[in-house]
């Protein structure tokens, strides 16, 4: 990709207000980007913080600065239960799943959002047949260093990786429950990747969510975006 | 532990010593968050690492503040910190190799300044005013207006991929402005 291209991406990123892709650039084009960012965030507004966003900070903040005065936290903690209640209603609900929820407060930093795969090492790689996997059926691979459950929802596919976050042994799909279950120290996650139950001896642990993976449809088989288990050059991404 | 050390405090700025400390300190950093996520969005230009930019910068604050302090060291501290977080996030992500360094002089006595702070509107107005026709055209309809390159080649009567290599060609000519207006 020459370097028109390359920039042309990481503008698209910013003016959909996304982080652009990590790549390794030269000092000249490193300038030429601090500028995109500048002119992106001059436009009016764009740089308005989400009021989500300083909701969850300003619970950060408290976390961290220590027991706040003593008739916060009851009162915080029950709004954040009681939303976090609804959605995992609302969820459980459309999924038709009754199951118990562990809130916990979220005194640890938020997970970067870096791609399961980066760009720069994947590829696409077949795993099922379009008819081998109906409506509702869930369904295990294998793809390269990945592992996942494939998921077929009223026609759209979507995958989750199967290595659990706790120590990474592979999570095994129970019909019955529609979870995941981890049979190394009995964490479980929901048919969405967010952790249920903890994991025995990790009590007060919120485990990461089961990260998603790419998943397109091509020609009546279904791929996933994955990377091969051997070490590769890591500069590929220069001109 | 803030609550522990109220004689830090002279008297007449908390009154009576209330345990007020952890509440009037959170009541602080409240004060800045819209000020560091618009600093930082500023040298970013994306809602995403802004947003997480701004979350290491305050538990990176709070954490290596020891002490309550007032509030002027405090902001003091948040941007000071808001600047290092950037500056580890430009290194890391859009890792620059060391040696070509070498060939761009330059460019490595500019990067070694510290005053690397955002440009405001009128700074941004100023340098695409320098700009040639096309170049501030480009910029202004991509990033000011928001126009995808199929848009803006339609607009300019160019092919998209002419729009490609104008906007990044005006990007580094716009960089060059920048630090020469410094």
């Amino acid at each position: 990709m020459d370097v028109f291209e390359r920039f042309h991406t990481i503008i698209e990123s910013l003016l959909a207000d996304r982080r652009p892709r990590r790549i390794r650039v030269s000092p000249e084009e490193r300038e030429a980007l601090r500028m995109a960012a500048r002119l992106r965030a001059a436009r009016p507004g764009a740089d308005e913080p989400r009021p989500e966003f300083l909701a969850e900070l300003r619970r950060l903040i408290n976390a961290e600065l220590g027991a706040p005065a003593p008739s916060e936290p009851f009162s915080r903690r029950k709004l954040v239960m009681g939303w976090a209640a609804s959605l995992i209603a609302t969820v459980g609900i459309t999924l038709g799943i009754d199951r118990r929820f562990l809130p916990h407060p979220p005194t640890q930093r938020r997970w970067p959002r870096v791609p399961l795969v980066p760009e720069e090492v994947g590829h696409w790689e077949p795993i099922a047949r379009v008819e081998e996997v109906p409506i509702g059926a869930v369904r295990k691979f294998v793809a390269g260093a990945l592992q996942g459950y494939l998921f077929n929802e009223d026609g759209q596919f979507r995958a989750i990786s199967a290595a659990c976050t706790d120590v990474g042994c592979t999570l095994v799909w129970r019909e019955t429950q529609q979870d995941l279950w981890c049979p190394c120290h009995g964490a479980v996650f929901d048919a969405q990747g967010a952790m249920v139950e903890e994991a025995q001896g990790y009590e007060g642990f919120r485990l990461r969510t089961l990260p998603a993976i790419r998943v397109k449809v091509e020609d009546d088989a279904v791929y996933v975006w994955t990377v091969d288990p051997v070490e590769r050059p890591t500069d590929t991404a220069s001109a | 532990m803030y609550r522990e050390e109220p004689e830090e405090r002279p008297l007449e700025e908390t009154g009576p010593l209330e345990p007020r400390d952890t509440l009037s300190l959170a009541q602080i950093y409240e004060m800045y968050m819209v000020q560091v996520y618009r600093f930082i969005y500023r040298h970013v230009g994306n809602r995403e690492d802004a947003e997480d930019l701004t979350a290491q910068v305050f538990l990176k604050a709070i954490r290596s503040l020891d002490r309550a302090r007032d509030e002027e060291s405090i902001r003091g501290w948040l941007f000071q910190t808001a600047r290092t977080t950037l500056a580890d996030h430009w290194r890391q992500f859009y890792r620059t190799p060391i040696v070509s360094l070498e060939f761009f002089p330059r460019l490595r006595s500019q990067s070694a300044r510290p005053s690397d702070e955002p440009l405001s509107g009128d700074e941004v107005q100023r340098i695409l005013a320098l700009l040639p026709e096309h170049y501030r055209r480009v910029l202004t309809l991509r990033f000011l207006e928001g126009l995808s390159i199929k848009e803006t080649a339609a607009e300019m009567g160019i092919t998209e991929t002419n729009v490609k290599v104008l906007q990044f060609r005006a990007l580094r000519r716009a960089a060059e402005l920048a630090r020469e207006q410094r």
